[in-house]
């Protein structure tokens, strides 16, 4: 296995009941990059995420992380291995406030004492907006608040691998920006993404290497996200 | 009106009963998404297991306590390990469901000896309280047993209200109950979690069930049954579902009302028309407001699927018939012959058997309305209650039972209407809820209406007789009992006319696609009242027979539990099934009161029963009986097969193959060790001179005569003992030479004819005209019109066959023989006596139905420019044997062929099929043959 590669999907195939999503998908993202999956509706880019995190079970192919194939794990088995799965809009717990939303994210932390605090702390210190808004519950955030939310409770476990699913889903321009930043500067620190969008300019600003997927198979990957333009312009 | 001090401290105690088991339904529904019918029953074995501890062995009250509550938290915790986690994915009323049989078990465990404390010594010592004093309160001496109500209750409350806010597990509750997915992928133990909180959930049941203790004795556990559960389900509803303080503050507000209500009113039961009335207007008030709580998914019943039919090439056995029809006719001969039987052939068991018949019709309106509409009622005994106080009311008219059923149904049709009414707003879980409490609200307080009963109370005194019109008086027990079974017969013809109507189609829409249903016409909330209504009147149909076989009754013949026991046995037929539903009512049910076994088993048996479908059997009893029916009709297809094939089809057989067939007639071979094979798929020829023995082989092929020696194999099965009526079977199907059919009879009758081995009518049902004699009927019409247009006869149908010219009454045979859906088709010279223009036009259907059936053709001709057109291989016979075979090419130049049959102008056939082929092609197709 190539020492670079931290997260390798292997040939996935995947149907929900008789309606095949997947079809031998192959995807490898590389150390310390933010990859992105660009594609359109219904080309299986969430079906992947939640094949990668652990949701649903392949019919077959494998997912490989650091080297350890973690095709069967269970999702809180990936999530204790450092590979951490956000979807967009469906990450949070709307009945619990900001506070007990992190509280409960950062369970595999308990074990040892007075981290999960610290990360908390660390936590709220990026996005001071979550701090102001900490007594409030979930479902009372803004959509662009629940996104970041939902990245905060992501960045505390300091995951190895971040799959990321829509960031942009439903927000301004704006506030992608500031997440976008939020992913870059995740990348920065050392970490991986993979970052599943529809939205171009996201990827251009965010991504290293943009694979392009459709109809359940990754069709090409671009080594520069500015060839983005270019490649969907042939392709059209 | 009454409003003093001690109503309302009788109140708060009634109401903190009220308020503790909304907060455990409100627990579960957070967490599970589900209303936990078995919530009152969860620790009900433990508050008896300490009384027993107490009162018969003597422990302490304050080490009981504990005992009993570690054993409710482990009840609490299987249930959901063993029930609850492996439905994870079902629907949610499935779940439901599951509690109600969960529910069921546990009420009949806790009649279990080991959990039973000692009945005569309750009723001496009571049940066991730790604090025994008690002081006055304006008038109203407070017990021991009260205080605790009130001490223990809101501390309870408090606690779980504490726990859920303030502790990491109770977070981790709350975060799966709100996004189980998100849960997951935050590495949260999620169905520990889970398992915690049903624990909870039995440890408050236990609480509440132990606090009751004292003020119920040993009805302890009835007492938590269906009436008690409503009025905390109206709590918890008030609440949303989902918020635990004003969940609480109703199931009190709930108590003071009862009593004040009590205290107040002569006659009881208007608390349950105040509950009735809440739920009502709870849910359909806050319809909007759970659809938003729960997921989409919460409003399907499920997926119910039709009980599959028989594969099609075993329905077109002649036996396969039977397998539908012989049961519907022994279990005929049996309703009519069981109370003659030694040991039920007395008065008394055909009152029992009456009663067994009376559960099926509540089944059969029970499949209308949950298995047709999916729409889950939980009162249908209610209505057949209802029917039975009509009955009352109207015996005094003395009406023949016809014109009484049909007064009474129809009245309880509209008291179902009423009833499903919600169901415009609501479906699924909540709608079983408003039906529930209909159950709860006709026993606590229609029933003691004097409208309805005109009598001081609900006991009422049926007076007058059961008369059938041209038959007399059938008041007795086996009277009642044929007219119960007629009636139930009658039912089953309605409802299967139903089914096959669109009536049904349009219940079914709704029922899976309310949206979709509308967008195509069918209106979503009068299709769904129309189905309660229905269902409502075959209820009331059961009321009256009910009614007269009982005579004397009062409203505790009709306890809310009843009609949950009697959905229950639906849910282990398979809702959808009439004779699904109808078998588990009998074996749930119906053995129980026949053999006077206690009530008790009975929930043990439906309980049981519920969770093994829900678990392990999904469709229930009648899945299994399709599956029995497969492997019957695969076991008698084999066994057909074997006597008369010996062996079954072998893969990759030919079509047909002839192993050295010799037939004599007389002293002289007509053939003589003839050997042929015809691959699938394959045309082959049979040429040669008259007299060489071609039909006589076409003969020993199809059955009509059996060969002195050889084999014949049809697709790899010896066919050589077979009559010819039982070649269609192995897919061979033939033409004759004369092409003569009936010639009494007009197109469309001779292809009805051949299409009877598929679907073939019953003489006797025929006789009667019998419903699907009728849906038959028009089936094969249909699928003759198909057939005919084809061919180009269908504006011929009503020609007959004598009038046909020889070329149409050939393409006629061919069309018959394609009915069969023959794998191999054996062709007798078809173009004898055909019109020379009508010759391609046959060839042409021959190609299309070789094409599309995809089967292999024997062919005799004599006609070389079609044997060289049409065939793929051509086998020369020559007075009884096989003296060339090839392809026709081969054939053409064969010096043997040439010097036997083809003569010496024989070289002049080849060039001769290129022309007649481009004549063929120049030609517009001929329509029709006339």
């Amino acid at each position: 296995m190539n020492g670079d590669v931290v997260l390798a999907v292997d040939d996935l195939h995947f149907a929900y009941g008789n309606v095949p999503v997947l079809f031998g998908t192959d995807l490898e993202l590389r150390r310390g990059e933010v990859l992105g999956v660009l594609g359109p509706n219904g080309a299986g880019k969430t079906t992947l995420l939640r094949v990668v995190s652990g949701l649903e079970t392949p019919a077959s192919g494998t997912v490989v992380h650091d080297g350890e194939d973690i095709t069967a794990h269970a999702p809180a088995r990936r999530a204790e291995r450092g590979l951490v799965t956000v979807f967009a809009g469906r990450s949070t717990f709307p009945d619990l406030s900001v506070t007990e939303n992190l509280r409960v994210s950062g369970h595999v932390l308990r074990r040892t004492p007075g981290l999960l605090d610290e990360r908390i702390t660390e936590t709220f210190d990026l996005f001071p907006r979550l701090a102001e808004r900490r007594g409030s519950t979930a479902s009372q955030l803004s959509g662009g608040e629940q996104q970041m939310l939902a990245l905060a409770r992501a960045f505390l476990l300091h995951p190895a691998v971040l799959c990321i699913d829509e960031l942009s889903l439903g927000l301004a321009p704006t506030l992608v920006d500031r997440l976008s930043d939020a992913v870059r500067s995740f990348r920065e620190r050392g970490g991986s993404v993979l970052l599943v969008e529809q939205s171009m300019p996201v990827l251009l600003h965010a991504a290293d290497r943009v694979a392009l997927m459709e109809r359940g198979t990754i069709r090409q990957v671009l080594a520069d996200p500015a060839d983005l333009t270019a490649a969907l312009e042939v392709r059209t | 009106m009454t409003l003093s001090p001690d109503v309302f401290v009788i109140g708060l105690v009634t109401g903190l009963t009220y308020a503790i088991l909304a907060v455990g339904l409100v627990l579960i529904y957070r967490s599970t998404r589900v209303i936990n019918f078995a919530h009152g029953q969860l620790g009900a074995a433990s508050a008896l297991l300490l009384a027993k501890l107490v009162n018969d062995h003597g422990v302490s009250w304050w080490l009981a306590f504990p005992l009993a509550l570690v054993l409710a938290a482990g009840v609490g915790a299987a249930a959901e390990a063993l029930v609850i986690r492996r439905l994870e994915t079902a629907a949610r009323t499935t779940v439901m469901i599951a509690t109600i049989g969960l529910a069921q078990i546990l009420f009949a465990v806790s009649f279990w000896s080991v959990v039973r404390p000692d009945t005569n010594r309750l009723a001496q010592v009571g049940y066991p309280v730790p604090i025994d004093w008690s002081f006055e309160v304006a008038d109203y001496v407070v017990r021991g047993a009260d205080l605790m109500i009130v001490l223990v209750v809101p501390a309870a409350a408090a606690l779980v209200a504490l726990l859920l806010r303030a502790t990491t597990i109770g977070i981790q509750i709350r975060a799966v109950a709100a996004n189980r997915e998100a849960a997951e992928l935050a590495a949260l133990p999620v169905r520990r979690v889970t398992m915690s909180v049903w624990a909870i959930a039995g440890v408050l049941s236990a609480v509440t069930a132990i606090l009751l203790g004292p003020l119920r004795g040993a009805n302890l556990t009835e007492v938590l049954g269906p009436s008690l559960m409503v009025r905390a389900l109206a709590a918890a509803l008030v609440g949303g579902m989902t918020n635990l303080p004003v969940a609480f503050a109703a199931g009190i507000g709930l108590g003071v009302v009862e009593q004040l209500t009590f205290a107040n009113f002569a006659s009881g039961g208007v608390t349950e028309l105040a509950v009735f009335a809440l739920v009502m207007v709870m849910l359909v008030r806050q319809a909007g407001a759970l659809s938003r709580v729960r997921r989409r998914a919460d409003d399907d019943i499920g997926l119910i699927r039709p009980p599959r039919t028989l594969a099609d090439e075993l329905a077109t056995r002649p036996w396969a018939g039977w397998l539908r029809r012989g049961p519907v006719a022994a279990a005929a001969l049996a309703a009519v012959l069981l109370p003659l039987l030694p040991g039920l052939d007395t008065q008394s068991k055909a009152f029992l058997l009456t009663e067994v018949v009376i559960y099926c019709l509540i089944g059969v309106s029970l499949v209308v309305v949950t298995g047709i509409s999916g729409q889950l009622s939980m009162g249908q005994f209610a209505l057949l209650g209802l029917g039975a106080y009509l009955t009352v009311r109207l015996a005094p008219s003395d009406l023949s039972l016809p014109v009484l059923m049909a007064i009474v149904g129809g009245a309880c049709a509209l008291a179902a209407a009423a009833i499903g009414v919600p169901a415009v707003r609501v479906r699924g879980l909540f709608l079983g809820v408003t039906t529930l409490s209909f159950a709860v609200l006709a026993y606590g307080y229609l029933f003691n209406q004097r409208w309805l009963t005109n009598a001081g109370s609900s006991f009422v005194t049926l007076q007058g007789t059961a008369r059938l019109p041209f038959v007399g008086d059938v008041t007795t027990n086996r009277g009642l009992y044929y007219t119960a079974v007629g009636t139930l017969a009658l039912a089953l013809a309605a409802l299967a006319a139903l089914r096959a109507s669109g009536a049904a189609r349009r219940l079914m829409a709704v029922r899976d696609n309310p949206l979709n249903a509308a967008a195509h016409g069918v209106p979503p909330a009068a299709t769904n009242i129309v189905a309660f209504a229905l269902s409502g009147f075959v209820a009331g149909v059961a009321g009256v027979l009910w009614a007269h076989s009982h005579v004397n009754f009062d409203a505790n013949a009709f306890p809310a539990a009843t009609s949950l026991t009697v959905l229950s046995a639906a849910v282990i037929g398979g809702v959808a099934s009439p004779a699904g539903v109808i078998l588990a009512t009998i074996a749930v049910i119906g053995v129980p009161i026949v053999f006077e076994w206690s009530t008790v088993l009975v929930y043990l048996f439906t309980g049981a029963g519920v969770l093994a479908v829900v678990l392990a059997l999904p469709g229930g009893i009648v899945a299994a009986l399709v599956r029995a029916r497969d492997v019957l009709a695969q076991a008698i297809d084999r066994n057909v097969r074997a006597a008369v094939l010996a062996e079954a089809d072998a893969p990759g057989a030919p079509a047909l193959e002839c192993r050295g067939v010799t037939v004599r007639f007389g002293g002289i071979a007509a053939l003589d060790g003839v050997s042929l094979r015809v691959e699938p798929g394959e045309t082959v020829a049979l040429i040669g001179s008259n007299g060489a023995g071609k039909t006589t082989l076409m003969d020993c092929v199809s059955g009509y005569l059996a060969p002195d020696a050889g084999e014949v194999l049809a697709f790899g099965a010896p066919v050589g003992a077979l009559s010819p009526e039982y070649r269609p079977y192995t897919g061979v199907a033939r033409t004759f030479q004369d092409a003569r059919l009936y010639q009494g009879m007009t197109v469309l009758q001779c292809v009805l004819v051949a299409l009877e081995s598929r679907m073939s009518s019953g003489l006797l049902s025929s006789l009667l005209a019998a419903p699907w004699e009728r849906w038959a009927e028009r089936e094969r019409v249909a699928d003759a019109e198909t057939l005919l247009r084809r061919v180009g006869l269908w504006e011929a149908r009503d020609v007959l066959l004598a009038d046909l010219s020889t070329g149409a009454r050939r393409v006629c045979d061919v069309a018959c023989a394609a009915a069969l859906r023959p794998r191999l088709l054996l062709l007798d010279e078809p173009t004898a006596g055909v019109s020379h223009q009508e010759v391609p036009a046959l060839l042409d259907l021959v190609r299309s139905v070789r094409s599309e059936l995809d089967c292999a053709v024997l062919l005799i001709e004599h006609d070389m420019a079609v044997v060289m057109r049409q065939a793929d291989r051509i086998y020369v016979l020559e007075a009884g044997s096989v003296i060339a075979e090839g392809v026709p090419a081969a054939i053409a130049d064969h010096p043997a062929v040439i010097e036997a049959y083809l003569g010496r102008g024989a070289a002049d056939h080849a060039p001769a099929r290129r022309r007649r082929r481009a004549q063929v092609q120049a030609r517009p197709r001929a329509g029709g043959t006339r």
